[in-house]
């Protein structure tokens, strides 16, 4: 028999994943910003000997179903769920675990935002009206005590007559007392009324009354205006909020590249070049009699050597830095600005402002970023985010390999490529925005408090992110690149090279091997750069190179992702204007580089 | 004709509402109050109904959105959502 469930259910932002992280002890994402929880969440949970199953609801500010999360979380409540939830942590290949949305939760366990009382009553209200046991978590007070007001929790709890547990979910304060309500609570039957006394009333009504329990158990009224201009509120004024934003996307630009260089530079290279690589070389050598096996471990793409090499010393640095950027940003409450700040401009592309979101996650990785867009709230508005970051926006691993390949050569085109990316970003957002039919984007967002990061939460999700990319990043890589070394060692390769011959040294005008990185390329994004490292090319033909690889198929895990969020003829569709645009732009550069190039240096 | 069979519309409507405009067209740093029933659930959530206190903290660039202060918190709404909201600067006369 299927476990019984219970669902953690509140507004976006407000800490359930926190909670849901403490209670089943898992390692899911949180972050800063609305939309983090767009699929639902599921763990076990043990409740009084007995175990049950604990969903996290995506975020929902009330139950009309306006939006896809709203629907997942009103059909969740009718015991009429769907099964596309992930396990644990947002990452591409999660093992999904047995659950049973189509019965209707034993409990809920309703998130209060201590600081936005009135609409968490209101959504409280809501949700008891489908008659299942609830309690209440009132998370967040800490920060309303900051601000210094303060909530009459037992007065609380004698207007809405339900257990009410007062919580900083980030402390762990008042979650272990989560876990002894609910062994009372799932044994209870629903109460048979609201949190507002019940009878039939109109929603005016109901608000009419959330607002009056609000006054009367909060020391300060919720409307009292604030008048001090915080650092959050300048960073949302175009000044000086748009400096602001140029100043610190520079600084997260130069942190990933600097502290990715010196990761390399001086841990990970030293560490695989002289001790690991030798080491394993040398045993493979003791161990394994010459032949094509051996050649395929430590020969020229060997699974020991570059199998190695590139998705730890030449990825994994920049995959740290990244994360521990982006990670800040999100979990301080900049994104929100920052999107908010952007959004009359992404309004031209057709976007809202809170595309930003997807597209830096896209510099880390497409797979979430594309998951990420779900968050968005149209057909036209997800397809433009999702074409946009196949087609121009390099992933972390891609980026990585571009500022190795270039950062020595030319520090000049490697920005030239960067800028070429964002000039295509923005023209083809526009082109899109023109031809796909489809509502104007509008933007109604709450802008969350500006926080300083957690040490231990950053941490986490950092850890979680690097475990992620070697899960599904670096053994995909290392798999590939074993594959290529058979073909290459076999001899496979270089006939395969010779069909795209032509295309490669006549249009591109590059040397005959730079075709194994484009067969390598369709896999992995970063494969169409790291082979051109080891070849000898002209600073033209490394540009060229590089455009090729930014505009080059996404790798076939977003190819497979398109595939999953829309169908196979969008991914189909994404992957020939990848193709057209990167042979098309290459064969300009390969053409006119050469004039730039001369012109610049 | 029309033109002004739709100003005269206009001003009737706004006669109604005695002298009020819309979020739209409040200047930064004024308090005004919202005068009317906001039909939209998620506007309502965020604090959107009538007779609440909001102040437009910032305007964004290239027609962006609308930051405005309601009910201590802050809420970005495009322009065209704050066409649709009535105010008064002074408080409401209902
Ligand atoms: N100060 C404070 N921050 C919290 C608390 N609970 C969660 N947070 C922070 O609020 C943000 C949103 O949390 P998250 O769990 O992602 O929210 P969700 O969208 O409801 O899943 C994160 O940055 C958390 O660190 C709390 O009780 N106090």
């Amino acid at each position: 028999m299927s476990k019984q469930t219970i669902l953690l259910i509140g507004p976006p932002n407000v800490g359930k994943s926190v909670i849901f992280n403490y209670l089943t002890g898992k390692n899911s994402d949180c972050a800063n910003y609305v939309g983090t929880t767009v699929e639902y969440t599921v763990g076990d949970i043990m409740v009084g000997g007995q175990e049950y199953q604990l969903i996290d609801v995506p975020g929902t500010y009330t139950l009309e179903a306006t939006n896809e999360a709203e629907q997942i979380a009103v059909d969740l409540l009718y015991g009429r769920g769907s099964i596309s939830h992930s396990n644990g942590c947002h990452s591409k290949q999660q093992s999904k675990t047995e659950v049973n949305v189509a019965q209707v939760p034993k409990a809920i366990i309703v998130v209060l935002d201590a600081q936005n009382l009135e609409r968490s009553l209101f959504l409280l209200n809501q949700i008891q009206a489908h008659q299942i046991p609830v309690i209440a978590l009132l998370n967040r007070i800490d920060l309303l005590e900051k601000k210094g007001e303060s909530i009459d929790v037992n007065k609380l709890m004698d207007k809405i007559k339900i257990p009410v547990i007062p919580s900083v979910a980030v402390e762990k304060e008042g979650l272990e007392r989560v876990k002894e309500q609910l062994r009372t609570t799932v044994e209870q039957e629903p109460l048979g009324h609201d949190c507002l006394g019940g009878g039939k009333i109109t929603e005016e009504e109901a608000w009419h009354r959330v607002e009056k329990i609000t006054s009367e158990i909060k020391s300060k009224r919720e409307s009292s205006v604030q008048q001090k201009e915080t650092l959050g509120d300048k960073m949302i004024k175009p000044w000086p909020g748009i400096p602001l934003c140029l100043l610190i996307l520079g600084l997260v630009f130069a942190f990933v590249v600097g502290v990715g260089m010196g990761l390399r530079q001086y841990i990970l290279l030293p560490l695989f070049r002289e001790i690991l690589i030798p080491a394993l070389v040398f045993i493979a050598e003791q161990i394994i009699p010459e032949g094509l096996f051996l050649q395929v471990l430590i020969g020229e793409y060997g699974l020991l050597v570059k199998g190695l090499e590139w998705p730890f010393t030449l990825v994994f640095p920049y995959v740290i830095s990244f994360y521990i950027a982006f990670t800040i940003m999100e979990d301080s409450g900049y994104l929100p600005r920052l999107a908010v700040l952007l959004d009359g401009i992404f309004n031209k592309m057709g976007l809202p402002g809170s595309s930003i979101i997807p597209f830096l996650l896209g510099y880390g990785c497409g797979v979430p970023a594309i998951m990420a867009s779900r968050s968005l709230s149209s057909y036209k508005e997800r397809l433009i985010v999702t074409s946009l970051i196949s087609l121009a926006i390099p992933c972390v691993a891609q980026s990585g390999a571009l500022i190795f390949l270039l950062g020595e050569r030319s520090l000049f085109v490697l920005v030239a490529v960067f800028a070429i990316s964002l000039l295509v970003l923005v023209g083809a957002g526009m082109l899109l925005a023109k031809f796909i039919p489809g509502a104007f984007p509008s933007t109604i967002v709450e802008i969350p408090d500006l926080l300083p990061p957690k040490k231990d939460i950053i941490f986490r999700k950092v850890f979680i992110r690097m475990k992620e990319y070697i899960v599904d990043g670096a053994v995909p890589m290392m798999k590939i690149i074993a594959i290529a070394s058979v073909v290459y060692e076999t001899g496979v390769m270089n006939y395969i090279s010779s069909f795209m011959r032509p295309l490669v040294t006549q249009w591109l005008q590059l040397p005959v091997e730079a075709s194994t990185p484009l067969l390598l390329g369709v896999f992995r994004r970063e494969l169409t750069v790291v082979p051109m490292i080891e070849m000898d090319l002209t600073l033209v033909q490394l540009f060229t190179g590089a455009v090729i690889s930014l505009f080059y198929v996404p790798c076939i895990a977003i190819v497979a992702t398109i595939t999953r969020e829309f169908n196979w003829k969008v991914a189909l569709g994404i992957l020939v204007v990848t193709i057209l645009t990167a042979f098309l732009i290459g064969g300009i550069v390969a053409r006119f580089g050469n004039m730039f190039v001369n012109v610049m240096l | 004709m029309v033109w002004m069979f739709k100003k005269l519309k206009g001003e009737h409507k706004r006669d109604h509402l005695n002298q009020g405009i819309t979020l739209e067209e409040a200047s930064l740093g004024t308090p005004c109050v919202i005068c009317h029933n906001v039909t939209d659930p998620l506007l309502k959530s965020f604090g959107f109904r009538e007779g609440k206190t909001i102040t437009i903290r910032a305007l964004g660039v290239c027609n962006g959105p609308i930051v405005c202060e309601i009910s201590g918190h802050c809420v970005a709404i495009d322009r065209k959502t704050a066409k649709k909201i009535n105010i008064m600067v002074n408080g409401c006369t209902k």
